[in-house]
């Protein structure tokens, strides 16, 4: 009786709104092709990608976070108490921190330790007390960046290390280490996506959390899984921007950030309401966001018109979402 | 409640609402529908569903409706309160309001129908007097097949050969409680048996079996599986312990409606289709086509979203998600509820093939010949008490109700679980 047809390889469903991120970049790259003076050179190209890097990261991350139904505003802050103790690590005399390579490791290690055990602690809020993401995140959001400048006095730390430095600014093969670092998070990431059972409990968690606890998916530590690797992508891209800055500046280090990461996924046509993750919408969704922000910068128009722009295209991909549940 | 009926439409005095001639119209709305004695600025959550339902139909009223579409009002209303409804509507009929009545259950629509369209595959099939057509000729039309076919079949489709209650017990729960509703529950269930469970609306068989699954608060009571203490503390535990629940609501308890077919029937086995945390898709896929064949869902493809799917469908891959366990102990809450009469034989005719030596089977059902046709043995459960333990096949349905109703008649045989 039963009728089973053959495999289709597209999973889900294809509409504009998934496509709206594609189209409104070509549209952007067909502008600048035409307005900005030699916009097709290699130079753009690591430019933008590398510019955007430290973003994607935090997306992929915000991605899952937001396929479980959550959110994470506290990125910004992560970034800061991250930045604060590997800082701190950076300036020590010992001897350890300034070996070739394993200096660079030690510090990215400690920062993607520290900034995943405050990203655990909102797990435990969020999966284990049942906290409101969006309370919860924003409690450790403001009580991180206190922290961070606790630890560091307030003072601004000058980075000499010249490890740090290059793995920010390097380059690998023509393209820039932080390119190359954005690659596997964003390949990882869509592994897990695709075919983790982490993956699948994310989107069944965000779908219907009822019904995943039904089927027996343990809700509770996928939770704090996941804001957890959220933490620690948030150590990286800690890293990333010391060693661009060539400072640690807990006051202003991931300051905001949590905006344009929310965007990009937001725009990439990943639901707030969960369990659909978009992993290449989000890419394109922060490919959009930094180009936007390069045309205007190369066009000279003031940050405050810029800000308005982007506004208005974070709104636009919002209302194309809610044209799609109709 | 009077907040709700003039929701958007309140009656406005200097420019705020007018708080009496709410409560006012509210009152007279009430009236209509023999709710007169409920205060209109009680909060509508204190009501029960059957209340709440009388409330959606005065509001319909405070527009004047002069048709009011119902779909599916009875679903969770016990007989007395469908008398009520039945009561409401002749008054509107008598009033000139007409009334769409959306029902899979037949006797209601005997009962209050004048006029019946028949629906089948999004298509009309027949419409017209329904004094006109017998039982057999409707069920026949819904289905699409010829009456005589239907008469030579029983009207579930359960096929149990022969009684077996001599299994080894399975279950055992002794002075189970879930506050408020189930306060004092126990019961055996043998393996290779289907225990029915006979209860009214509010009476605790859901929270019966979620104290079962670990899905509701235990307050009080103990399990006993093959013996052994068993407690689940989640889903989860219960699952691995090898007890598995399909519960009453798909939409919000059962299935991710956003996922595939495939991703939900293996949502519960994830660790044994993959490795080093990785899914097999191979073995995800014979897995699924496997059930999907076996229990006949109707789809274009696995990849299809489980929301589009019709009841009765969503109802086999919630079934097959559960059998994909290798479950010791099957708990169905009303399994059949909500689905179309052409499913519903074949997950009866499911359910009469889960249960074997090694398994058995807890079934809740609203349905008295579900309950009756499918059961081997019948625990009836009255304010969330166990009454009675009955044998299914010495046991009437008239019996069965009077336990699930009253006290008196069933305290003079009390039975042991």
């Amino acid at each position: 009786m039963s009728v089973v047809a053959p495999l289709r390889l597209k999973r889900g469903e294809v509409s504009l709104a998934d496509w709206g991120v594609w189209i409104a970049l070509i549209g952007l790259v067909i502008f600048n092709a035409f307005a900005t003076s030699r916009f097709f050179s290699l130079q753009t190209l690591q430019t933008n990608l590398t510019q955007m890097a430290a973003i994607a990261i935090l997306a992929m991350g915000m991605t899952l976070v937001v396929a479980t139904g959550g959110i994470d505003l506290s990125i910004g802050a992560l970034m800061a108490l991250a930045g604060a103790f590997a800082g701190t690590a950076m300036v020590t005399d010992l001897p350890i921190m300034h070996t070739p390579l394993i200096g660079v490791i030690l510090v990215l290690l400690i920062a993607i330790v520290v900034a995943g055990l405050f990203g655990l602690v909102n797990g435990f809020l969020i999966g284990g007390l049942g906290l409101q993401p969006i309370i919860a995140t924003l409690g450790v959001l403001i009580a991180g960046r206190g922290i961070a400048q606790l630890i560091t006095s307030g003072r601004l730390f000058t980075v000499d290390d010249a490890q740090v430095l290059d793995l920010a600014r390097g380059q690998f093969l023509g393209l820039s280490n932080q390119a190359w670092l954005m690659f596997v998070v964003i390949a990882a990431a869509a592994l897990l996506r695709r075919s983790s059972v982490f993956g699948r409990y994310v989107v069944a968690i965000g779908g219907n959390e009822l019904a995943a606890r039904s089927a027996g998916v343990p809700v509770r530590s996928m939770k704090i899984a996941v804001y957890t690797l959220m933490g620690c992508l948030a150590g990286v891209a800690a890293v990333l921007s010391i060693g661009i800055n060539g400072t640690v500046d807990t006051a202003n280090l991931g300051l905001n950030w949590e905006f344009t990461v929310i965007s990009a996924v937001v725009v990439g046509g990943t639901p707030l309401t969960g369990g659909r993750p978009r992993i290449a919408g989000t890419v394109g969704g922060v490919a959009l966001l930094q180009l936007l922000t390069f045309t205007l910068a190369s066009h000279n128009i003031p940050k405050e018109v810029a800000n308005l722009i982007q506004a208005a295209v974070i709104v636009a991909a919002v209302a194309l979402q809610l044209r799609r549940k109709k | 409640m009077a907040e709700n009926i003039f929701l958007a439409k309140e009656p406005r005095k200097y420019g705020f609402a007018d708080r009496e001639a709410m409560v006012r119209g509210t009152r007279q709305l009430l009236e209509r529908v023999g709710m007169g004695q409920t205060d209109p600025n009680s909060p509508l959550e204190r009501l029960n569903t059957a209340s709440q339902q009388m409330v959606a139909i005065a509001r319909a009223l405070s527009f004047d409706a002069r048709l009011i579409i119902m779909d599916e009002p009875t679903s969770s209303l016990h007989d007395r309160e469908v008398d009520t409804l039945f009561r409401v509507i002749r008054q509107l009929k008598a009033d000139g309001v007409s009334v769409i009545f959306i029902s899979h259950k037949l006797d209601e629509l005997y009962r209050i129908c004048d006029q019946i369209t028949v629906l089948r595959d999004g298509a009309t099939v027949l419409t017209g007097a329904l004094s006109d057509l017998s039982r057999l000729d409707l069920v026949a039309t819904m289905l699409g097949r010829k009456p005589e076919a239907i008469a030579a079949g029983a009207q579930t489709a359960f096929t149990r050969a022969e009684q077996r209650t001599t299994g080894e017990t399975l279950l055992r729960a002794q002075g189970v409680a879930s506050w408020p509703r189930l306060r004092n529950a126990s019961l055996s269930v043998r393996s290779g048996e289907i225990l029915g469970i006979a209860g009214l609306l509010g009476s605790g068989r859901s929270e019966l079996a979620s104290a079962i699954f670990g899905a509701g608060d235990l307050n009080a009571g103990t399990f006993e599986l093959d013996g052994r203490p068993y407690r689940a503390k989640n889903p989860r535990a219960a699952i691995r312990a090898g007890v598995a629940l399909t519960p009453e609501d798909r939409k919000t308890e059962g299935l991710v409606g956003i996922m595939s077919i495939a991703d939900n029937m293996t949502l519960s086995i994830l660790k044994r289709i993959s490795r080093f945390g990785f899914i097999s898709r191979r073995k995800e896929r014979e897995l699924a086509n496997e059930y999907a064949q076996r229990l006949g869902v109707r789809m274009t493809s696995l990849d299809q979203p489980v929301k589009e799917l019709s009841g009765g469908n969503q109802q086999k891959v919630l079934l097959a998600r559960s059998l994909a366990v290798k479950p010791r102990l099957l708990i169905l809450d009303e399994p059949t509820r909500g689905v179309d009469v052409g499913a519903k034989l074949e997950i009866q005719r499911i359910i009469s093939d889960i249960a074997d030596k090694d398994r058995g089977v807890i079934l809740i059902s609203s349905e008295m010949e579900e309950i009756a046709e499918a059961s081997d043995r019948i625990h009836v459960l009255r304010d969330g008490e166990s009454v009675a333990s009955l044998d299914a096949r010495s046991v009437t349905n008239a019996q069965i109700m009077i336990y699930m109703a009253s006290g008196d008649v069933a305290e003079e045989e009390e039975v042991s679980a």
